[in-house]
């Protein structure tokens, strides 16, 4: 998968005089940096600024399309939470729906260092991604950069900034009835009512990957005050657990997560 | 007010019809004539006792690209041309679009990947894609003897390419119904690029 042939600038600059930094790369569609955040919360912030046109996926891509993907390489001991999204936009095209982001856009991953031990070291980031315009290109890079390094540091109202585009944890105006699913032969149909003020505000619900089932995003519904969204399941033995997702309600994306009916008791 | 996480749904279930679009498991699969690269014709109601595959493909989708030049799709093609099943590749790339290819190009561009196919279909107006719901390059269909569809989807778990154990869910398809079974798996979420509808 790491195929040397495709690695970017971001590879070559290792070692390299006056080439890019390498915590920086550029390709097709894109340029890409990576930069630290400073003790006591280490945050690695990948950057992308995609040209015009240009988009990459979310966490669930849609009908087609592939989320980025980021292998880390730590300092001894550090380990790297999962890979964070702001809340995306929705891409439709001819026939189908995919989930999205353009423009300027930073992923997040939490660093955790071992305890006791102060930040040192360099953090190396193996990103791959699939970048969209009319047609569709690969991309790899290989970025990196020093704990220690001030010239990389993400600065507290960076970092606050970027996680303004991020869904919030809660929302004290919307919550989320009793699900229910409707079963027909080929197709499930999930309902959860929405309650609360601000529930009529509620504008689009973005669904992460159900394992076991395929979305039919293109009808996935907030009406009446209820959001439905139509799965089908792979398989006869297809179980629904969770539903995770971000709710947009009034133009702020809501993480939502929801055990779902035939779930484990929580 | 409570957040999102801490509301525990009640259970419920119930039954419902609800209208299906697009091919369904276990369901006819949508019928079509066409005439392939080489100007045979191809009629799905003819292909009755045997298993059929559908292909959607655009050579210029990455995804597309790794799965021939590695092999993958041209091994199940050959998997499928030996259980005489009938393997039918469709692109319906519009001509606007700058993958379009020509029939002839595209022919070439397969035979360099030793495709394996028993027909490559031009569907630049994109209407057997539609018929089938085509969402991605690729995205497949099984459809059994009988003229149902058996699998619908991804090729195999993969979409990076770099699972030491992928699950081939369109080889498993043909094995299954080589020996009399469905599939275990009946559908998937494909990936890859979008089919470049008109």
């Amino acid at each position: 998968m790491w195929r040397a042939g495709l690695l970017l600038l971001g590879l070559s600059a290792l070692g390299a005089v006056g080439g890019p930094p390498p915590h920086y790369a550029r390709a097709q569609g894109l340029q890409v940096e990576l930069r630290l955040s400073a003790e006591p919360e280490i945050f690695a912030a990948l950057r992308f600024r995609m040209e015009a046109g240009w988009h990459l996926y979310w966490k669930n891509p849609g009908d087609s399309g592939l989320p980025p993907e980021v292998a880390w390489d730590l300092p001894e001991g550090w380990k790297a939470g999962p890979l964070e999204h702001p809340v995306p936009i929705a891409l439709p095209s001819m026939e189908g729906l995919d989930y999205g982001h353009s423009g300027t856009f930073t992923l997040l991953v939490k660093l955790i260092p071992p305890a006791g031990k102060k930040p040192k070291g360099t953090v190396r980031a193996r990103l791959d991604w699939l970048a969209c315009k009319e047609a569709c290109v690969r991309g790899e890079a290989l970025l990196s950069a020093n704990l220690e390094d001030e010239r990389i540091r993400l600065k507290p109202d960076e970092l606050d900034f970027i996680r303004t585009k991020f869904p919030l944890k809660q929302h004290t105006g919307v919550q989320a009835g009793p699900a229910s699913i409707l079963k027909s032969a080929d197709q499930w149909l999930i309902e959860i009512p929405l309650l609360g003020r601000d529930a009529v505000n509620a504008q689009a619900f973005f669904p992460e990957p159900m394992p076991g089932f395929s979305i039919v995003h293109r009808d996935v519904r907030i009406k009446g005050g209820v959001l439905r969204i139509p799965v089908l399941p792979s398989g006869p033995d297809s179980k629904l657990t969770t539903l995770r997702g971000v709710l947009c309600v009034g133009g702020q994306g809501v993480a939502l997560e929801l055990p779902l009916p035939g779930a484990p008791a929580p | 007010m409570r957040p999102f996480a801490r509301i525990v749904p009640v259970l419920m279930f119930s039954a419902l019809t609800l209208p299906a679009a697009g091919p369904v498991v276990g369901q006819a699969a949508p019928d079509f004539t066409v005439k392939d690269t080489r100007g045979q014709t191809v009629a799905l109601a003819q292909l009755k006792g045997k298993v059929v595959v559908l292909e959607w493909t655009n050579p210029g989708c990455p995804f597309v690209q790794r799965h021939y030049q590695g092999g993958t799709i041209p091994a199940l093609q050959r998997q499928a041309q030996a259980q005489g099943a009938v393997w039918i590749t469709f692109n319906s790339t519009h001509p606007g679009h700058k993958d379009y290819r020509s029939a002839e190009a595209l022919t070439k561009e397969y035979g360099d990947w030793k495709a394996a196919a028993a027909h490559l279909v031009l569907d630049p107006e994109g209407t057997i894609a539609r018929a089938y719901e085509a969402k991605t390059t690729p995205h497949l269909f099984v459809i059994d003897a009988t003229g149902k569809v058996a699998y619908m989807g991804a090729v195999d778990d993969d979409p990076r390419g770099n699972k030491a154990d992928r699950v081939e869910f369109v080889g498993q398809a043909l094995t299954a119904l080589k020996a009399g079974k469905a599939p275990a798996t009946l559908q998937t979420v494909p990936y890859g690029c979008s089919v470049k509808y008109k």
